[in-house]
């Protein structure tokens, strides 16, 4: 091998390693392209996602069928779900990629979680949809701002096939409608209407604190929004 | 003349000392005890001749006081003690009854026990630091110098040819037994080495004790690391783990900052979390935390049995009830744990929550599942795990 | 995905549909299973040919095959591309991840050894950490909760079968994937750590020709 080929192995490999040790990373887009590992570019063009792929054949499919299952998620169920809403409230324009989506916030998860359970909110709710966001955040499916209370789809999200997307569509054309969303630094793009305000749920700190505070002292009062229907119709 | 019958006077008295304190090791007179249980009747006859105070006692006395142990042994044991002077009559006479135990023997025991622990390393350190004292006496000679020096370079050569030998004739697993011996060794070196110090500078003519001492520890250090190093070299890549003493571990653990702890890993690279979450996945997910409701779906795949679930729904929902209801039986709310643990075994277990969850998501139904901590089952290991939460009845 | 694959086409595109299958099943096997997989459930573990050719796809992305008990594989990282990435200063996990991960490992690996109950020589053990023993160090409550939640998504602990104290842990099934070279650098660094006086860290940095330095060198049976 000539010295360039070796030199092109290793830097393959350290990036690889780097991923697999780190998760997807975050890099400036003049880094060099590696070979196997997919730039999914932020929104902004600033910098660069390093997302592995593997070829058609490869990867998580082939555990099931050899009853070999990989490290299990927490929670698998609901986190699956909290997901797919993310899906449904982020993958605005369903024509294109998923990556890198738009922003969505906790009020329209948490109100696409109750229609999609057919009832009201209830008081583990919450609990369960912010522990799951988290636990996504860190795998980098979502990147989740805790204090914002916004989300946007995480860079794992561009190696869904073609085939994926399209079930995905189905499934988001299934989930109730997301109400608008309520962002707190607004898009210059959109402006949102002083009239959508009253009806969010809660302001995103009031609803971070009850989130983040056991479960048994969340008022069950306070976190079940009377207008979800309502919102879901505007 | 005088100083004959001195010295043979000096001889019986240490040599009565000597019975003494080897009595607690005695079996019967002429042979060793090969029952470390009799050490404990010992020190239970020598503890309640403390008790008794200078009336001291009958042998009656002695095993009412030592109840706790069968008759024979008691009798037995003061037997033997008595034999070799250990216990003797209060007053040297036929009738006498009452006894009184001589205090050498219970030092005896007490040194007996510490040995036997450490395998006589902590008594070594306690010696070191009393020849470290000796020998910085304003009134020692350069005699009692010598003499220190002396018995420290045979205790140092009997170790380290213990050591040897060990490290030469035996198997791995017998000198990880001996590990011991290696074992804190740099403080015993070192203590050996103060005493050396103290001695040399006082004493210049001992410069040929010294190096003999200096040889004999040089020698120990050295089977010291020629055991270790064979240790090491045969403990493949986790095994040399077990050469270190269980303290050094729980002192590690427990005195250590985060940032030395974690040092530990230095070098090594661990995968990061990587959930693999296909679009089938959140469908499915989607599809079974859906129980009804207003907002419907067709499963995008397969949809052959699309409405299965629904149906599903609607005809079991009377079935939930009951068994929510069994589950309460008659109580507003039940701990989870409770149900758990009556289920007896886990299948069971597993069944009746998946029917209170679904009891909990059935918005026909008002009961609630509530969890004090989202975390209580680990599917890696399939294994269960049930925090506190509880089963009850809402009204909604 | 793409049907081309820039970094792996190279090798597979020279192999049969089937054996390319095998391979690929292999390589998943190894790479995403939490445990080692049995040599005996795959082709492309079982033949040594199509074995080769998963090592030589596991070299592209920095890693390499360890074998388990002699009947299972799973996947690590080249110690060589781990030393490079760790001379680049290269650490993802945080230092309290790390730090209750070594607790665990103390607890459910070292003082089992040095009570001479565990078998074996790897980092596997069924001896149970519990939080008590977690407990008894300089991070807080939560700092341990979340760590232990993040440790426990990487596979670098799992929950115990032992309930009967509050929840506990055992080294998790990631720890497999340590190679040779890997695992006895985790002994020596422990006992670095915990005795660097005792004469067992003198005859390991003797060993190793320096304090610093370890051997990287496995012998894998390939």
């Amino acid at each position: 091998m000539s010295t360039e080929a070796v030199e092109r192995r290793l830097h393959n490999a350290l990036w690889w390693a780097k991923v697999q040790s780190a998760g997807p990373l975050e890099v400036d887009p003049d880094t060099p392209a590696v070979a196997g590992l997919t730039r999914a570019v932020a929104p902004d063009g600033s910098s660069v996602w390093l997302v592995p792929t593997l070829p058609s054949g490869a990867g998580h499919g082939v555990l099931d069928e050899l009853d070999a299952p990989p490290v299990a998620v927490e929670q698998p169920n609901e986190t699956a779900r909290i997901l797919a809403i993310c899906v449904a409230c982020c993958w605005t324009d369903r024509s294109a990629p998923a990556w890198p989506g738009s922003t969505g916030t906790l009020a329209q998860i948490r109100s696409v979680y109750a229609g999609m359970r057919g009832r009201p909110e209830q008081s583990s709710d919450l609990t369960l949809i912010i522990g799951s966001l988290r636990r996504l955040h860190a795998t980098h499916w979502l990147l989740w701002n805790d204090k914002a209370g916004e989300v946007r789809l995480g860079p794992r999200v561009i190696t869904w096939t073609a085939a994926d997307l399209s079930t995905l569509r189905d499934l988001c054309r299934h989930l109730p409608d997301p109400p608008p969303p309520i962002l707190s630094t607004q898009p210059p793009a959109e402006p949102v209407s002083d009239t959508a305000l009253p009806t969010a749920t809660a302001p995103p700190d009031a609803t971070l604190r009850s989130a983040t505070a056991p479960s048994d002292t969340a008022l069950p009062s306070a976190t079940a929004p009377s207008g979800d229907e309502g919102e879901a119709d505007e | 003349m005088d100083a004959t019958l001195l010295d043979a006077e000096a001889d019986a008295a240490v040599l009565r000392v000597y019975r003494q304190v080897f009595a607690v090791l005695a079996r019967e007179a002429g042979a060793m005890i090969v029952d470390p249980d009799l050490l404990d009747a010992d020190q239970a006859i020598l503890d309640a001749f403390a008790e008794a105070g200078s009336d001291g006692l009958t042998v009656e006395q002695a095993t009412l006081a030592c109840r706790a142990y069968p008759h024979d042994v008691i009798v037995r044991r003061f037997d033997v003690l008595r034999q070799y002077g250990a216990i003797t009559k209060l007053v040297d006479r036929p009738n006498e009854l009452r006894h009184r135990a001589a205090f050498a023997p219970y030092v005896m025991l007490m040194f007996l026990r510490r040995m036997s622990v450490q395998g006589g390393q902590g008594e070594l350190h306690q010696l070191l630091t009393l020849e470290a004292h000796s020998v910085s006496d304003p009134q020692a000679t350069a005699d009692d110098g010598k003499a220190s020096i002396g018995r420290l370079t045979k205790v140092f050569r009997l170790l380290g040819n213990e050591l040897a030998i060990l490290v030469s004739t035996s198997t791995t697993a017998q000198l990880r037994e001996n590990a011991q011996l290696a074992w804190g060794n740099e403080r015993l070196i070192e203590q050996a080495e103060k005493v050396h110090r103290l001695v040399l500078d006082r004493w210049p003519e001992l410069h040929r004790e010294c190096t003999s001492l200096r040889m004999a520890l040089a020698a120990y250090a050295d089977a010291v690391q020629l055991a270790a190093g064979r240790l090491v070299e045969r403990a493949g890549t986790t095994r040399a783990l077990g050469l270190l003493p269980i303290e050094t571990w729980l002192t590690f653990s427990r005195s250590s900052e985060p940032d030395t702890l974690a040092a530990v890993l230095d070098g090594l690279l661990f995968d990061a979390a990587a959930p693999d979450f296909s679009a089938q996945t959140l469908v499915e997910a989607v599809e079974t935390g859906r129980r009804s409701g207003t907002a419907r779906m067709a499963p995008p795949r397969p949809t052959a049995d699309a409405d299965a679930p629904e149906s599903a729904a609607a005809t079991d929902r009377e079935d939930l009830r009951a068994e929510a209801e069994r589950v309460l039986a008659g109580r507003p709310s039940v701990d989870i744990v409770e149900v758990i643990d009556g289920a007896g075994d886990w299948i069971t277990a597993r069944r009746v929550l998946a029917e209170l969850t679904a009891a909990h998501l059935h918005d026909e139904l008002d009961y609630e599942l509530v969890w004090s901590d989202g975390m209580r089952i680990d599917p890696t290991a399939g294994t269960p795990w049930a925090t506190e939460g509880v089963f009850r009845r809402v009204t909604r | 995905m793409s049907e081309q694959h820039a970094l792996f086409d190279p090798l597979l595109q020279d192999l049969s549909d089937r054996s390319r299958d095998e391979v690929l099943a292999a390589f998943s096997a190894v790479q995403y299973a939490a445990h080692p997989v049995a040599e005996v459930q795959l082709a492309g573990l079982r033949d040594v040919t199509l074995r080769r050719q998963v090592q030589r796809m596991l070299k592209l992305i920095g890693r390499t095959l360890v074998h388990v008990d002699g009947t299972h594989w799973t996947a690590g990282y080249d110690d060589d591309i781990a030393a490079s990435l760790v001379a680049q200063g290269w650490q993802p996990l945080s230092v309290i991840d790390r730090a209750v991960l070594v607790l665990v490992l103390i607890h459910s690996v070292a003082i089992p050894r040095s009570e001479g109950i565990l078998t074996g020589d790897s980092w596997k053990s069924a001896r149970p950490t519990t939080v008590d023993e977690l407990r008894t160090t300089r991070i807080s409550g939560e700092e341990r909760r979340l760590a232990l939640q993040r440790l426990r998504a990487a596979g670098l602990i799992q929950l115990s079968g032992d309930h009967s104290g509050g929840p506990s842990y055992i080294p998790g099934p990631q720890l497999q994937r340590l190679t040779p070279a890997a695992r006895r650098r985790l002994q020596d660094q422990l006992i670095l750590a915990a005795a660097p006086a005792s004469p067992i860290a003198e005859a390991i940095r003797a060993r190793n020709g320096g304090p610093a330095e370890v051997s990287t060198t496995t012998g894998e049976g390939i």
